[in-house]
């Protein structure tokens, strides 16, 4: 009944509650959908990485990062690779040969990384192969074939079927320059990625490089996001010599930054909240000296204090969780609506691709997100509560009375 | 063994340049059963006499005893779980909790004494009913007329089972139909349950209805008749 | 004497005026704090990038800039060096023949970015000289490198080792060098830190075979601001065929990142002030209900309503102007600390920043026209407040209002 009772007084006074509950409700559902696009923001850099080059899991050689040359290559990297395919739950493995150089064309040079694949595997580990933009990915029967970015074709004043010249360090340390064709162009999405990076069909490069296939990194995709943990240790445990890292260990960066999205994200609506509580301690305030005499009748019939200081804070909590499920409603609601068709946010695509993002953000929000928000209200409530309340069981009944 | 013992009661106020000698060593006694008026003029005290004998306020010497208790014994929640049970209440405005209906509000008191739901509306009811309000059981206060507001009050005041009632001015925004109405419904209750009740007023139509007329002056008892 | 009034109304129910001036405070003090943190950022970051890197502005010939090609290189003696660095707020200008190359020393062979440089413009356009760590600073007449860092560190080279150069020359020949490293500079960013190496412009000239030519002048200002003036100048100065570049054509990414940033910022802070606004709206609202009594009663005795709705004003106006002088007072320390002891990020935030070729600081803006702009919201979220006792003053009938 006390329940009852706190809840009915909240609307005594319409007008006051309603502006405090929308207050609650638009801001909540404003930092809701701009969290919603944040952490929408750290997702999409993720599957952006993954998808462009990344993968689940890579195998390196533990001292290949220091130079990325040629001689750090995996011993019996074939076969490694061909035994990771035939794990549980892995549905593509890349063998790649990947060292740097430069890419010249007539007009300019730029420096690159080359990489040499098998694209009928590639095509399964990574989805860069779907954003070709001209030509294509290695349907070709050039055995110099060479895919490369749109960013580097610019630069180079490159087109489909122009020449490229390749300059790198072979494996007895001589500079071998290579001339290819170009058979596709790409466009990832990262313009940095795509100025950078040349693919090449793998027996071309191993027969440029005096008949040896060096395979530098592996390249692994799970079928679920769930399999990269275990899957990662296992190889750890059965590869203890060559350094196996999870997405999340070969780029921490694009990790971190996404949980970076979702910290920023927690503060934000904290922030909001704290903006809130003047609003509902001033409500509540204001609802308590309203009913000066009403209390001071209710202590005098009998009320103790603490049920009275019980009875102000469920009325607190009452008026915020009111704002606070209408706001969290109006977050679901939009965000639902937005996910699938996501907000295009093209005007800003250049910025957005340059921290690994992609144009069209799809809002998204953790389930957690949601009951942690709850439980702040609640505390936001209680905090907001205390001084009303305090002021309510401070009355004494008969001055209450009195202002009769 | 008296109901109420009221000895050498002196209260002061100190919150003006001047104190304010409110009561002076007052000595009473009421009985259960008594329907008693304490009358004067504003500034004589019966409030403040009242506000005393509910434990509203606290004497600046003197005692009180309800049942042989002495009131000073009891401070802070103790002071409240006692007025709770022993005492009732009826007030000149706002009784009644506006959010709730009348059945509610008078249910409510009996849900802080702790006595479980189907016991409080049976009673709720049956005093409403003994008010004469068996019918608007589920109206609001701002839907009941001011007679009908303080009958629900004192069916509130009942619902409790206290010792005695205090009634502070309880006719004073009333009609004089309602009024006469609401005192011939508490001399009845005072009858049927030798329920004591206890006015401060300076209603004459109180006045007349009271068995026992205390007249205060200046904070001192001047006079204290039984009229019937 | 109605100012006096407003004064004295507000103060007579203190806690709840203070609460709503603590709404304003608290939104006054966020907001300063954090748009002093973007745009002092912001302008470290243009800074830092321009004297690291571009320069604020650059002249190069048309075509230069997309093609990135030495065949797009402007003759030295086109320009009047002693023009452009004239016109008003230059600071400095240095000219620049700049490409890539591969550098080798050793079994090693990285891509690095290759600068000829007029040794001491260079060094008053960018403190070239202030980054040295190692060696000496080159003099025009000496035939030897500056290496970046990092680049030292994975050639495994030092001073004195003499750095193989390799790459494509002026209309497609070869260029080839051979120099020893006179000194290393260290950059704390590491994507420059990784790739820079420094020659003396004829040097450079001499091993791209471009003769007396420059890829570009790159032009330093003493202020942001005056970007566009002296854009606008400089091209008036300069040959039909050449053109003027500023900071942000040439680095969209970081232009549009910061605008992205910018404009997020100004989201989150409007979805608070809105919530703040809720919040004096609802005090406003119980103010006016309070007194309506009051108000029935000054207008029956004669006080215009005009006056009134004069008097209610300049309290809103009190209220909201408490709370953001407040804040920005108490903003002021925080800035101005911050202003002078830069944060420095640590950890992997400091990574992710440095990742993103932005410095891992945050600079703190001091420019008033930050604090004056938060006291402008907070005047706009007054009169918008505004609305609501206006429109109940206007329809206040005394009668009806002194009944209540």
């Amino acid at each position: 009944m006390l329940v009852s009772l706190a809840w009915k007084n909240i609307w005594r006074n319409k007008s006051r509650s309603l502006v405090v509950v929308l207050a609650i409700a638009f801001g909540l559902w404003g930092g809701l959908f701009s969290d919603g696009l944040m952490i929408g923001m750290g997702e999409s850099m993720v599957n952006t990485a993954i998808d462009r080059d990344l993968a689940h899991i890579q195998i390196h050689r533990p001292d290949y990062d220091e130079t990325k040359g040629i001689h750090r290559y995996i011993p019996n990297g074939l076969s490694l690779a061909d035994s990771v395919r035939r794990m549980p739950h892995v549905i593509g493995v890349s063998a790649r040969t990947r060292f740097t150089g430069i890419a010249s064309s007539a007009t300019s040079s730029y420096p690159v990384q080359i990489t040499g694949i098998i694209p009928e595997q590639e095509k399964k580990v990574t989805r860069l192969y779907k954003r070709i933009v001209s030509g294509t990915y290695f349907a070709s029967k050039h055995k110099n074939a060479i895919v490369i970015g749109q960013k580097l074709a610019k630069r180079l004043r490159l087109r489909l079927h122009s020449k490229i010249v390749l300059g790198f360090e072979g494996a007895h340390g001589e500079l071998i320059n290579i001339a290819c064709r170009v058979i596709g162009i790409y466009h990832s999405g990262s313009s940095r990625f795509d100025e950078s990076n040349v693919f090449l069909k793998q027996n071309y490069l191993s027969g440029v490089l005096g008949g040896r296939t060096f395979i530098h990194e592996i390249a692994i995709r799970c079928q679920k996001s769930a399999f990269v943990k275990p899957i990662t240790a296992k190889l750890k445990a059965r590869y203890p010599k060559l350094l196996v890292q999870s997405w999340q260990e070969r780029d921490p960066m694009v990790a971190f930054t996404s949980s970076l999205m979702i910290e920023y994200s927690y503060f934000f609506l904290v922030f909001i909240l704290l903006a809130v509580l003047f609003g509902i301690t001033n409500t509540m305030l204001m609802s308590v000296v309203d009913r000066i005499r009403e209390l001071g009748m209710l202590m005098a019939i009998g009320m103790k204090q603490s049920r009275i200081f019980v009875m102000i804070l469920l009325e607190s909590m009452f008026l915020s969780l009111s704002g606070g499920f209408a706001g969290i409603v109006l977050g679901v609601l939009t965000i639902a609506l937005t996910k699938h068709h996501g907000i295009d946010l093209s005007v800003f695509r250049a910025s957005l691709e340059s921290f690994g993002a992609s144009a069209i953000i799809y809002p998204t929000l953790p389930l957690e997100m949601y009951i942690s928000l709850t439980v702040f209200i609640v505390l936001t409530a209680n905090i907001a509560g205390i001084l009303p309340a305090l002021k309510a069981i401070h009355l004494q009944p008969a001055e209450a009375i009195r202002s009769v | 063994m008296a109901l109420i013992k009221v000895e050498q009661l002196t209260k002061t106020y100190h919150s003006t340049a001047v104190p304010v000698h409110a009561l002076q060593n007052v000595n009473l006694t009421f009985e259960r059963g008594e329907f008693s008026a304490v009358v004067g003029p504003s500034g004589s005290g019966k409030t403040t006499f009242l506000n005393m004998l509910g434990g509203l306020d606290k004497p600046t010497s003197g005692q009180i005893f309800i049942d042989g208790r002495n009131l000073a014994e009891l401070k802070g929640s103790a002071l409240t779980e006692y007025r709770l049970h022993h005492i009732g209440f009826v007030f000149q405005a706002y009784n009644l909790i506006p959010v709730f209906s009348a059945l509610e509000n008078v249910e409510f008191i009996m849900l802080l004494q702790g006595v479980g739901k189907k016991e409080r509306r049976k009673r709720a009811q049956a005093l409403l009913e003994a008010v004469g309000l068996g019918d608007r059981l589920h109206s609001r206060p701002t839907q009941l007329s001011g007679g009908q507001q303080q009958r629900v009050a004192v069916a509130r005041a009942l619902a409790s089972r206290p010792e005695f009632v205090l009634a502070d001015e309880p006719t004073a925004n009333l009609d004089s139909h309602s009024a006469a109405e609401l005192l011939s419904l508490m001399e009845n209750l005072n009858k049927q349950f030798n329920m004591t009740f206890i006015f401060s007023t300076h209603d004459v139509r109180v006045i007349q209805r009271a068995r026992r007329v205390i007249t205060l002056h200046d904070g001192k008892v001047e006079k204290d008749e039984i009229i019937k | 004497m109605y100012i006096n009034l407003s004064w004295r109304n507000i103060w007579r129910n203190k806690k709840r005026t203070l609460i709503a001036v603590a709404s304003v405070f608290f939104a006054v003090i966020i907001a300063v704090s954090t748009r002093s943190m973007q745009l002092g950022s912001y302008a470290y970051m243009i800074k830092s990038t321009a004297h690291f890197y571009t320069g604020f502005l650059q002249i190069q010939q048309k075509g230069y800039w997309d093609n990135q090609s030495l065949d797009y290189t402007m003759d030295a003696d086109s320009i009047n060096y002693q023009t452009v660095a004239s016109v008003a707020h230059v600071t400095a200008v240095a000219p620049r023949l700049e490409s890539f190359a591969l550098l080798s020393y050793g079994k090693t062979t990285r891509v690095g970015q290759v600068i000829g440089i007029d040794p001491i413009k260079e060094n008053r356009a960018t403190n070239l000289k202030s980054r040295l760590v190692k060696g000496r600073y080159l003099n025009p007449e000496d035939r030897a490198v500056l290496i970046s860092q990092g680049l030292a560190k994975m050639l495994n080279i030092s001073v004195g080792d003499s750095l193989i150069l390799y790459g494509q020359a002026y209309q497609g020949q070869i260029a080839a060098g051979l120099l020893p490293v006179q000194g290393i500079v260290k950059y704390p960013v590491s994507e420059l830190n990784n790739t820079m190496v420094y020659l003396p412009l004829p040097v450079a000239q001499e091993l791209y075979l471009t003769g007396n030519r420059l890829t570009s002048l790159a032009v330093m200002i003493d202020a942001e601001r005056h970007l566009d003036f002296v854009k606008s100048h400089l091209t008036a100065v300069i040959p039909p065929h050449y053109t003027v570049l500023d900071w942000k054509a040439m680095l969209p990414d970081l232009h549009e990142s910061i605008q992205f940033d910018n404009v997020s910022g100004k989201i989150m802070l409007a979805i608070l002030y809105v919530v703040i606004a809720f919040g004096v709206f609802g005090t406003i609202i119980m103010m006016m209900n309070e007194r309506k009594r009051e108000f029935g009663i000054l207008i029956s005795i004669g006080m215009k309503k005009i006056r009134l709705i004069f008097v209610t004003f300049y309290e809103i106006l009190f209220i909201s102007f408490i709370g953001a002088l407040s804040g920005i007072l108490g903003a002021i320390p925080i800035v101005w600390y911050f202003s002078l002891h830069p944060i420095h990020m640590s950890g992997p935030a400091a990574q992710v920043y440095d990742m993103l070729g932005i410095e891992p600081i945050f600079c703190f803006s001091t420019n008033p026209y930050i604090f004056l702009n938060q006291a402008l919201v907070v005047f706009i979220i007054a009169l918008v407040t505004f609305a609501y006792p206006l429109f109940f003053l206007r329809r206040l009938q005394p009668s009806t209002a002194i009944r209540s």
